[in-house]
């Protein structure tokens, strides 16, 4: 019984050590509990689930709250102001580099340097706001 | 009568502008007024300030030293652990706003806040949440806008249990955040939730990651997010551990990763610990702590990824909660989920290992309960 037992352990502890693997090779932003683990969305760029009818849309990330094309057009406006190189991150999502980008800018502008592409950040990398981010159906309307 | 219109004029003009430099002089002095009348009004609080501005160009109010002492001082505390400090506030209109949309909504910036957390064994002794139950609609009077925007720069929170010896101290500090679109009615939402965003330290090596995105106006209760904390050295928390279980580590560093998701009053989540490089020893002496910290280690060598110079340990717990009743409030509950994330992710790092002390949870949200990891 207490060889089952030890037996028990060690599989479960092989399939931790996979586990802790494959978040390190994510690695940064990416490094969070998978869908299957009762965790994360698997896409990190989309929202987490359906948006309710009339109520603004919630997100686990902030690549979440973009619209189609929106995280593309900051990381085009970070990299037109020197502060990503677009070889380095992921198209289309907010990775490290991305934030670690939108950090710096936040930095030399003199706002919280949150990492998170807020209003703010999206106003002063001269993208307008209201093009950029979701918003609830009626609102579009 | 045709030379007598423009010296006319000018001596109108001359007298406005007059009237309109000394209000300005008055200006100032006015507000300082002003402001200390709203501070004195504050319940279980002496509220101070070194100086109070208003920039007409700007629109702003800038409020300069302000500090908010307890009264009476707690044991634990003192004028160098006010409740509240913050080197700068400014609170300014948004011209954005009010040209684009014709909203009258503002902005406030905190250039260097401190709170001061003291848990004491009494109500008189404690110094954990505001002593007045209308402390934020009594400063909204200072400058009676819609906030729609709220920047913390340089933030730090400091926490301490006055309650026992080695008391536990949480320090979290270099801390920038931001609130973006605070709406209390429907007409300022624009369709968009409320972020929150943070970014700071934690101890003196924990890298802190805060994003989450909440529907204000969902009376059902709707939020979703995640947070991080990593790299966090486990003696920066050697406290808190020996106090849980026992053991005072010596080395290695833990990451948590959690993400949450709440809507119609059903919180769910997970809370990922991932240890790296742990070696623990008793936190007393004897032989039962001892065998403790030996079969602490032994058990982490067992789960641990096996690659050199890290020695990872990983699980992930699930969290699930039910919130109800028509008084649950999100922020409260966001706070929450988060500090029983913290608490949970910490805790069940370190579940595996065959220690006393884990019995019912410490600073856990009643309605966010985990669900493994015990």
């Amino acid at each position: 019984m207490k060889r089952l037992a030890l037996l028990a352990v060690l599989l479960v502890g092989c399939f931790h050590t996979h586990n802790v693997e494959k978040g390190d090779q994510r690695g940064g932003e990416e490094s969070q509990p998978a869908e299957s683990e009762g965790g994360a969305a698997a896409k990190p760029g989309q929202a987490r689930r359906p948006q309710k009818p009339g109520r603004p849309p919630l997100a686990a990330g902030p690549g979440g709250l973009f619209v189609p094309g929106g995280v593309e057009q900051l990381q085009t406006a970070l990299a037109h102001k020197g502060y990503l190189d677009m070889s380095q991150a992921q198209k289309g999502e907010i990775d490290a580099q991305t934030s670690a980008a939108v950090r710096k800018f936040q930095e030399d502008q003199g706002i919280a340097r949150t990492g998170n592409p807020d209003h703010e950040t999206v106003l002063r990398l001269g993208l307008k706001p209201d093009d950029l981010f979701r918003k609830s159906e009626d609102t579009k309307k | 009568m045709v030379r007598r219109f423009p010296r006319r004029l000018l001596w109108t003009l001359a007298v406005i502008a007059g009237l309109l430099f000394i209000g300005r002089l008055a200006l100032n002095p006015l507000v300082k007024s002003r402001t200390q009348k709203i501070l004195n009004g504050l319940q279980g609080y002496r509220g101070t300030f070194e100086d109070v501005s208003i920039s007409l160009y700007k629109l702003s109010y800038t409020i300069e030293g302000l500090k908010l002492v307890q009264v009476p001082t707690p044991r634990g505390g003192s004028e160098k652990r006010p409740f509240f400090f913050a080197n700068r506030i400014q609170l300014g209109l948004h011209w954005r706003d009010l040209i684009h949309k014709h909203e009258l909504v503002g902005t406030v910036e905190l250039d260097n806040p401190k709170i001061n957390l003291i848990a004491g064994d009494d109500d008189e002794a404690n110094q954990t949440k505001p002593q007045d139950p209308q402390l934020g609609d009594k400063l909204k009077k200072l400058l009676p806008l819609d906030v729609d925007r709220i920047e913390l720069k340089q933030a730090e929170v400091a926490f301490s249990d006055d309650t026992s010896k080695g008391a536990p101290a949480i320090w979290l500090h270099d801390l920038d955040a931001t609130v973006e679109n605070i709406a209390t009615r429907v007409g300022l939402t624009h369709g968009e939730p409320t972020t929150v965003a943070a970014s700071g330290t934690l101890q003196k090596t924990g890298q802190v990651s805060v994003f989450v995105t909440a529907d204000p106006l969902d009376k059902t209760l709707g939020f979703s997010g995640r947070a991080s904390v990593q790299g966090l050295s486990l003696q920066d928390v050697g406290n808190f551990l020996v106090k849980k279980a026992d053991l005072a580590p010596e080395r290695g560093t833990i990451d948590l990763f959690a993400e949450f998701d709440a809507h119609d009053g059903q919180i769910s989540g997970g809370v990922k610990p991932v240890l790296k490089d742990v070696h623990v020893k008793p936190a007393k002496g004897g032989i039962v702590p001892a065998i403790k910290a030996w079969v602490g280690d032994a058990a982490l060598r067992i789960f641990s990824d096996r690659v050199p110079g890290r020695n990872a340990v990983a699980v992930v717990i699930p969290m699930e909660g039910t919130v109800t009743g028509p008084k649950a409030q999100v922020w409260p509950t966001v706070w929450g989920v988060l500090r029983n994330a913290f608490v949970t992710g910490l805790e069940s790092g370190f579940a595996r290992l065959p220690t006393a002390g884990h019995g019912a949870e410490k600073g856990a949200l009643p309605q966010g309960r985990s669900k493994g990891g015990k």
